[in-house]
């Protein structure tokens, strides 16, 4: 009878319970290294940096007037739709010294993006920076835009720019983003920049 | 003691355990693959919850990286029928904390009154099935953790790989692997 209720046969024998936790340990061991070797097999260019604060936006920025983390805003330069607009059918976007950097993800990138805009995807922005910084250097306004609403990732990218040399003041911030833009029935290029392959979104 | 016997009984068949390994290792395999390709991805949902300050991103980047392939490796050792208990055991935690984040983070959205009804509340809650609605995913989440008590309170280790190479909890009390001697104890009891 006692063997019944403390025996091995008990889930609460020191048995039992130590087994258990020791295959939890195993579990969740197993997983972590699996974890890390998977991502130490990726190109360099594409691994998980544990050690990276992805969301670090406030380093040198353009007006650091402001310690307060929650109103961002006042780190950038914004720039609203109808200026954006603007500065999409301006002679300066025609001859390059107006520029476009969606600052979204390779996938959606080539669902669609703003015609002629380069790619910053802050989280590899190993990969895109090497090309675009020169091409930034040359221009005189860079307009950096993600998908809208709650995105931050333009803002990430136009902290990457600044901590790259680019100078802050050329770089505006278009919050309304992809979701504006289409709103509006404006152009969308698919596919790679300047594939020529014109959409507009049919709500 | 009749319902407990005949619990036990449909236990030592070996098919609750079966139905519940198969259920909980296909979804947390399918959940936890989806996360894996883009661990990014999953780090910016997470952020969403705002459960760590800032100045955890070490932390929130550990939890972004090892979490799905966690709940791959709990589906697949469920799957394999090995470390059934403890994987069991770790899907009962995370269930539990998931499933407490989702509602709290719910709850909160819709308290902001943009919607008419808890149920319009949807949103990407990390999970790995993308947009949903909160009348769908708590109910989801409470159905899988209740099935995850199956794999832990189960003695039964039939149709488990643990089982058949003999190294598994139960057989530290030398159960009887035929149901029918089940009956017999029970009844002599």
């Amino acid at each position: 009878m006692s063997s019944r209720f403390f025996g091995a046969d008990n889930p609460a024998s020191p048995l039992r319970v130590t087994r258990l936790a020791v295959e939890v340990f195993a579990v969740v061991v197993i997983g972590a290294v699996v974890a890390v070797a998977a991502n130490q097999f990726k190109p360099s260019d594409s691994r998980f940096d544990v050690t990276r604060d992805y969301f670090k936006k406030t380093a040198s920025t353009v007006s650091a007037n402001s310690s307060d983390d929650e109103n961002d805003d006042e780190f950038y330069q914004l720039i609203d739709h109808a200026e954006t607009m603007e500065a999409f059918q301006s002679p300066a976007y025609e001859v390059g010294q107006c520029i476009f950097i969606d600052a979204r993800n390779d996938t959606v990138y080539a669902e669609k993006h703003i015609p002629g805009a380069y790619q910053l995807d802050h989280y590899y922005a190993d990969r895109y920076l090497p090309e675009l910084i020169p091409i930034c250097a040359e221009a005189e306004r860079i307009i950096v835009y993600c998908n809208g609403g709650k995105c931050e990732d333009s803002k990430l990218a136009a902290t990457d720019l600044i901590e790259n040399g680019v100078v802050a003041e050329k770089i505006f911030v278009y919050i309304g983003g992809v979701v504006a833009w289409g709103k509006d029935g404006l152009p969308f290029e698919r596919g790679e920049r300047l594939s020529g392959d014109i959409i507009y979104d049919i709500e | 003691m009749e319902t407990t016997s005949k619990i036990k009984r449909i236990d030592q068949t070996g098919y609750p355990l079966l139905v519940a390994r198969l259920i909980l290792g296909i979804v947390f395999i399918q959940m936890g693959w989806s996360k894996v390709s883009d661990p990014i991805a999953f780090l910016k949902m997470l952020r969403e919850y705002e459960m760590f300050p800032p100045s955890a991103y070490l932390l929130e980047n550990a939890i972004a990286l090892t979490l799905p392939w966690i709940e791959v490796v709990c589906g697949a050792v469920l799957i394999a029928g090995v470390f059934v208990r403890g994987a069991a055991l770790t899907l009962l935690i995370m269930l539990t904390g998931f499933t407490i984040v989702i509602a709290i983070r719910a709850i909160g959205m819709y308290n902001t009154g943009e919607f008419k009804s808890f149920c319009d509340v949807a949103f990407d809650c990390g999970c790995g099935s993308g947009l949903v609605g909160m009348c769908k995913k708590l109910p989801e989440n409470f159905g899988l953790w209740l099935i995850s008590w199956v794999p832990f309170l189960s003695t039964s280790r039939r149709f488990c790989l643990a089982g058949a190479l003999g190294n598994h909890p139960s057989n530290d009390a030398a159960p009887t692997a035929d149901p029918t001697k089940i009956t017999t104890e029970s009844a002599t009891s």
